[in-house]
């Protein structure tokens, strides 16, 4: 089974990140997809070429398609406080943690954590070989 | 396929109800798993379907 969740270490900080909706998830991976434009193998990928593509992916975005990203990526992640997971944004989408605020490395590492997180396993599976259609499985990888 | 139908194939195979895409039922990994699941059945299936051919039972 896909792991749920995962703690990443920011700066000596402790975050928690979730998985997306499935909707969410699927809509991010188009856009990734679409932005490597045949640049990605349909074999499994390697975690640290994974997380440059969607770096890359996330510099090239127009403004509302990367805010809706950032706002999905970090709705998904809690800061933990003695091992307490505490949202980092609110429904509305203001930060809960107000340093975040005016940290915008801390932001965009976990804008970045929590999209890779979310979408490594597609790569990393080589899933997109389930959306080839010259592609086929054998019963045993399950 | 394209990326569309890969969101809405576990609805087609008749597994998720169209509001679980939406609803919090489910999440992307949930998403995923299911995709492997269904792979290996439709891999089954052609198998299947392969042998039942050549045996003479089509």
């Amino acid at each position: 089974m896909t792991p749920k969740t995962k703690v990443v270490d920011v700066r000596g900080q402790k975050y928690q990140i979730r998985r997306m909706r499935p909707d969410v998830g699927s809509f991010i991976l188009a856009r990734v997809l679409a932005a490597m434009s045949g640049g990605a193998s349909s074999g499994p990928m390697d975690t640290a070429v994974i997380g440059q593509s969607i770096g890359v992916f996330l510099r090239g975005l127009d403004f509302a398609t990367f805010s809706f990203i950032q706002n999905h990526a970090l709705s998904v992640v809690a800061k933990l406080e003695d091992d307490a997971p505490v949202p980092v944004v609110s429904d509305s989408g203001i930060y809960v943690d107000t340093d975040m605020e005016s940290d915008l490395v801390l932001v965009m590492a976990l804008t970045v954590q929590s999209v890779v997180f979310n979408l490594a396993d597609f790569f990393s599976d080589g899933g997109l070989s389930t959306i080839l259609p010259a592609q086929s499985l054998k019963p045993s990888s399950m | 396929m394209t990326l569309d139908g890969f969101l809405w194939r576990p609805v087609a195979a008749g597994m998720w109800a169209q509001r679980e895409l939406f609803d919090g039922t489910y999440d992307f990994a949930d998403l995923l798993d299911i995709h492997e699941y269904l792979d290996v059945k439709d891999a089954n299936a052609e198998r299947s379907a392969e042998w039942r051919r050549k045996a003479g039972h089509a």
